[in-house]
């Protein structure tokens, strides 16, 4: 008897302990690849709209080409409408950007202006065709109301220069339209020394006020490990405040010190809410944490197909000091 | 509130009007007393009592105790359970009267082709509807996994309520999820019922006298949670003369013994269980070690749980009645990796442990026939620790020495008091009242990390805590419900509660009314109705459908509002012999559901788990069907569900899946489970269990995609574009489906001096069904992860 025992007690702990693997089929219903469509209407900047073929995700992903070689581009187009017309000239691929996963398209003779409502289609051969609109919104309308001193902060390491805390109180005045989302970002250009040239860098800045608080995106900035509740750019909506200008402050936690500033202020867009959602999940996506983080969803709004176009109004506000 | 006030006082007037009518009828008496086990003096619960005359009935509390209120006259009582042969007693009912009643156990009654018609509120005649009470010998011959008989799994058996993943012993209840039911113990709330990751539940059946699941109609008395109560009362112990058991199995072994501690007086039952995959493992362990480590290095480590069960009952008098109960368990994961050389030393220590603690305190008193009252006051405890130890220590010319020693602490204590009255002022109503009051302190998660370098005389250090503060919240509620036989075929039982939660600033109101409505069309028909609100105050997060120690219990906040559900349900339920059958419908809405956001995790933040998580809603509609057959050679039931269960997080600030609906993670449109166990004789008994569930959603990115990158961090890309694989909606992806089938054959045996044996062989999933635990991408292949293959187990027990 005693002979038996222990290989009968392995076996039973091997069953016990065996965990089994096998390759299953996929059983959903999309596998085949579809056309991806992405673009930023931004106002003032050319206007350019990037193509892709999905890659379904248990094919390789790993080779970049395989986004765009299934694309036959002699044959496909995308078409640009701006309220209801088409863009004058057919909008042109620029083969450069291959190497990029997409294709890039470039309506040569459009730069898109606040109010314009632009509808892209896309087709080529052996995909169904896509599209997608949008509005750009209006211009945003911000003044600096008032600027605190200048708080010297501790160096941090021998040689470094000098930064500066600096409390602002900015004014927003909403148009009153239709709901949108704001967005602010701090800017900087300074000289660098161990370069010997301009910088450009977003300013982290704090803000306890109630408009960065309720939105979802003010999630992510308080899951960012690093920042300890820092945010580099955020977003508000006018929610709280449209038609109407609302005040608020914000403290700049660490500006480069006036020896080496060139140029301070503030990055202040109209983001409509398409583009609101697919950063929002971009974000998310790029911070993914762990094994047992939730999934990500990406947000798209491009029908038939995958993607995002969104659109943005960009006004720059200088801060005098 | 406003409003709710006025509905606390409408029914309340209703209540007060109902009654003065009644009080000016004919002269009555009550017959009151317990009933109990005439071989062990165990109390018997949902026992019935008859009035053959009158066709007056009621049946017991869970102390055993009932109360009936009956005309003057004479009388024709009829005592009845389950599997026990009926005792009549016919008087002349000219005062109050006591009777305690002493029933003997016929096995041959269980095997009998009928039941003798049942008072059981939970049949045909009453008026709760949606509960199903489990006896617990039918539990017992279920097949189970590595042969141990588990409560949770068998309850995971029944319509209308459904597993999580392979093996979870994580219950689902009508579109609910696992923190939304509330599983008492005694009485006592239990937080985590898991061991082994949720293989295994905390309930051992060998403490175990009695098993009752609310899904719906949820009478007042119950409340705190929205999807189900799961009363579990453990045995009181044999007041005449000392009986035991022990079992051994492959994976587990079991004692209990109970006995008498003062002959008819005091009692007492205590029951343990051990894994011991541990010991068995530890040989593998210094194998594998021995073969694949190098020299100087050693390793050891292990699983095991344990549970103690016990419980001392007094009986002062037949007036007052003395129970306490405790429960105690834990779960332990340990490994330790050595690494002696030259020139290094290394040393590895983790320890993962986590379990519950639960102390009951429990008065009865008789004040007169009429009134009783159940006084509680209760402790529970979860707890959970893990601790990660790291020395590594250089000999060589520059001396270095680095500790690293990373310790997570999650605990919950709950003190609670409780009075519960059960009042019968007439035939017609049967009156409870009480109040409850629960103190919780969390200390949601809580990490320490110390490190300290040393190199030569140079010395670097970090000693830092963080984590979520402590938080006290209080909860309290008072209650009051009445079953009132409005005539022969139409009775109800309507409830109100209030529900009071403050947190640090805060104090949630909750007004929640409950309502039954039984219609007999004949004496083995009738249709039910009913609607219950109920609240929640307390949460558990989860990132997984396993039930991992790490789910973390949280209370409603500032921030955080309790969850609330409305559920209305109906249905038919029919006894034409010995089966029941019954077909529930129902439709439930939840408020304030949580879920973590997107890309969010209990791992790698240092702040609130409040920022996390988003509140929303959901809603569940579904039918039930139930045919059960608890009495004659075969036993058992088939239960089939088809429902529905969806998630929509649209409010501002807690957007999940941009808003849109999704299904639940545990939505699965059809549930089948077969349970059935056949009598052969005395010495033979054979069972069988087959399940089919549809598979479970998960979130499974279908494509990649290239795309150009967010607006705010647009600056920090060199390219326009970047491949990033898409996930077009929160559980998106359908597992496969689930299905089992279990056979279990027991061969018992009586020896001459009444001590009994019992050799259990059973084969869970006996057709190797490779079930999906996890599906994940490998390559280019989808690979599902089972765990649990066929699996033959044997176990041998010996009762005294």
């Amino acid at each position: 008897m005693k002979r038996y025992s222990i290989p009968c007690v392995l076996l039973l702990l091997a069953l016990l302990g065996t965990a089994c693997e096998k390759a299953i089929e996929f059983k959903g219903e999309i596998t085949e690849p579809r056309l991806t469509l992405s673009a930023k209407a931004l106002t003032g900047e050319p206007f350019q709209v990037y193509v892709a073929s999905s890659v379904f995700f248990l094919h390789s992903r790993g080779d970049r080409r395989a986004y765009i070689e299934t694309l036959d581009t002699l044959r496909g187009e995308v078409r640009c409408f701006v309220n209801g017309d088409r863009t004058s000239r057919r909008m042109v691929l620029q083969p450069e950007d291959e190497g990029y996963a997409s294709y890039c398209y470039l309506a040569e003779d459009y730069v898109p202006a606040p109010g314009d409502h632009i509808r892209l289609e896309a087709e080529f051969p052996g995909f169904d065709p896509v599209w997608v609109e949008t509005d750009v919104p209006l211009m945003p309308r911000m003044e600096i109301v008032s600027k605190g001193e200048w708080v010297l902060l501790d160096k941090q390491w021998e040689g470094e220069s000098d930064y500066y805390q600096v409390e602002m109180t900015l004014r927003v005045t909403d148009d009153g339209s239709y709901d949108k989302f704001y967005c602010l970002q701090p800017l900087a250009v300074y000289y660098f020394e161990p370069m010997g040239t301009d910088y450009e860098e977003v300013l982290r800045f704090k803000s306890s006020d109630i408009i960065f608080q309720q939105m979802d995106a003010s999630v992510l900035d308080r899951l960012d490990f690093e920042t300890e509740n820092e945010m580099a750019g955020s977003y508000f909506s006018d929610r709280l405040f449209k038609g109407n200008s609302y005040t608020f402050k914000i403290l700049l936690t660490r500006v480069p010190g006036p020896e080496v500033l060139k140029k301070l202020g503030f990055r202040i867009s109209t983001v409509n809410e398409s583009l609101y959602w697919f950063d929002l999940s971009f974000s998310k996506l790029e911070n993914e944490l762990s094994f047992f983080s939730e999934g990500v969803t990406l947000y798209s709004n491009v029908h038939g197909g995958y993607g995002i176009f969104g659109s943005a109004a960009t006004q720059w506000v200088e801060v005098e000091w | 509130m406003k409003g709710g006030w006025k509905r606390i006082a409408a029914v309340l007037a209703a209540v007060f009007v109902l009654w003065a009518g009644e009080a000016a009828a004919q002269k009555k008496y009550t017959v009151s007393g317990y009933m109990t086990d005439v071989a062990t003096g165990e109390t018997l619960i949902s026992a019935a009592l008859l009035e053959r005359g009158s066709g007056l009935g009621t049946v017991t509390n869970n102390f055993g105790f009932y109360t009936l209120t009956l005309p003057a006259g004479e009388v024709s009582l009829e005592y009845s359970y389950t599997g026990y042969e009926t005792v009549r007693k016919e008087f002349r009912l000219t005062c109050d009267t006591v009777i305690h009643t002493r029933l003997q156990f016929v096995p041959e009654m269980l095997a009998g082709a009928s039941v003798t018609a049942t008072r059981n509120e939970i049949g045909v005649r009453g008026t709760q509807m949606s509960a199903i009470e489990i006896p617990v010998r039918q539990i017992q011959r279920i097949p189970a996994l590595a042969g141990e008989v588990d409560v949770i799994k068998a309850i995971q058996l029944l319509p209308g309520v459904q597993s999580g993943t392979e093996g979870s012993a994580g219950l689902y209840v009508r579109g609910g999820g696992p923190d939304e039911n509330l599983l008492l113990l005694d009485g006592v709330p239990i937080y985590n019922v898991n061991h082994m990751m949720g293989f295994f539940s905390v309930f051992n059946a060998d403490a175990i006298k009695n098993v009752t699941l609310y899904k719906g109609s949820f009478p007042a008395r119950f409340g705190s949670r929205l999807s189900s109560i799961v009363d579990v009362r453990m045995k009181d112990g044999n007041d005449q003369e000392f009986h035991g058991g022990a079992s051994i199995g492959l994976l587990a072994a079991k004692f209990n013994l109970e006995g008498p501690i003062v002959k008819g007086k005091t009692t007492f039952s205590v029951s343990a269980r051990r894994t011991y995959y541990d010991v068995l493992s530890q040989p593998l362990i210094a194998w594998a070690v021995a073969r694949e480590a190098e020299d100087g290095e050693r390793a050891t480590g292990g699983y095991y749980f344990y549970d103690l069960n016990a419980k001392v009952t007094h009986t002062f008098s037949n007036r007052d009645k003395l129970y306490a109960s405790w429960y105690m368990g834990d779960d332990d994961v340990y490994a330790r990796f050595r690494t002696e050389e030259a020139d290094l030393e290394s040393r590895f220590k983790m320890g993962w442990q986590w379990g519950n603690l639960v102390g009951s305190l429990r008065w009865n008193h008789v004040f007169n026939p009429r009134l009783f009252v159940n006084t509680t006051v209760n402790y529970t405890q979860y707890r959970h620790k893990l601790n990660i130890e790291m020395t590594e220590r250089f000999m060589g010319i520059d001396n270095s020495e680095t500790e690293v020693n990373m310790k997570y602490n999650s605990l919950i204590n709950d003190i609670s008091a409780a009075m519960d009255f059960e009042y019968n002022p007439n035939p017609s109503h049967d009156v409870r009242f009480g109040a409850t009051a629960i103190r919780h302190a969390f200390k949601p998660s809580v990490s320490t990390i110390r490190f300290k370098e040393t190199y030569g005389s140079d010395q670097a250090a970090i000693d830092t805590t963080f984590g979520d503060k402590n938080l006290f919240t209080t909860e309290a509620a008072a209650y009051l419900e009445d079953n009132w036989t409005v005539t022969s075929w139409l009775k109800l039982h309507a409830g109100l509660r209030y529900s009071l939660y403050a947190s640090s600033k805060h104090v949630y109101h909750s007004v929640e009314p409950r309502l039954s409505v039984r219609a007999l069309l004949s004496d083995d028909l009738s249709l039910k109705a009913s609607y219950a609100e109920m609240s929640q105050a307390v949460h558990m997060l989860s990132n997984s459908n396993i039930s991992l120690p790490t789910d973390l219990w949280v209370p409603s906040t500032d921030r955080i509002e309790p969850m609330r559900s409305r559920q209305t349900a109906a249905g038919i339920f029919y006894t034409p012999g010995s089966v029941e059958f019954s077909v529930e419908g129902y439709w439930k809405t939840m408020d304030n559901v949580l879920e973590y956001r997107d890309g969010a995790s209990f791992l790698g933040s240092t702040t609130g788990w409040e920022d996390k998580v988003a509140m929303g809603r959901g809603w569940a509609y579904g039918v039930e069907f139930l045919a059960q057959k608890k009495t004659g050679k075969l036993t058992g039931w088939i239960g089939y569900t088809w429902s529905k269960t969806m998630r929509q997080f649209d409010r501002e600030g807690n957007i999940i899946n941009f808003g849109k609906p999704f299904p639940a993670k545990y939505d699965r449109r059809h549930d089948l489970s077969i349970t059935a166990s056949y009598e052969f004789n005395k010495k033979i008994d054979v069972a069988a269990t087959f399940v089919y569930g549809t598979g479970v959603c998960g979130s499974l990115p279908l494509q990649y995609i290239s795309v150009i990158h967010g607006f705010i961090n647009d600056w920090e890309y060199y390219y326009p574009t970047l491949p990033v694989h898409y996930l077009e909606g929160r559980n998106n992806y359908r597992l496969p489906s689930y299905q089992r089938l279990d056979l279990g054959v027991n061969f018992r045996r009586t020896f001459g001096n009444g001590h009994h044996r019992t050799i259990n062989v059973s084969v869970y999933n006996a057709y190797n069904r490779n079930n999906p635990f996890l599906v994940y991408q490998s390559g280019n292949q989808l690979i599902q992860l089972s765990i649990f293959p066929i699996m033959p187990s044997l176990s041998y027990t010996y009762e005294f």
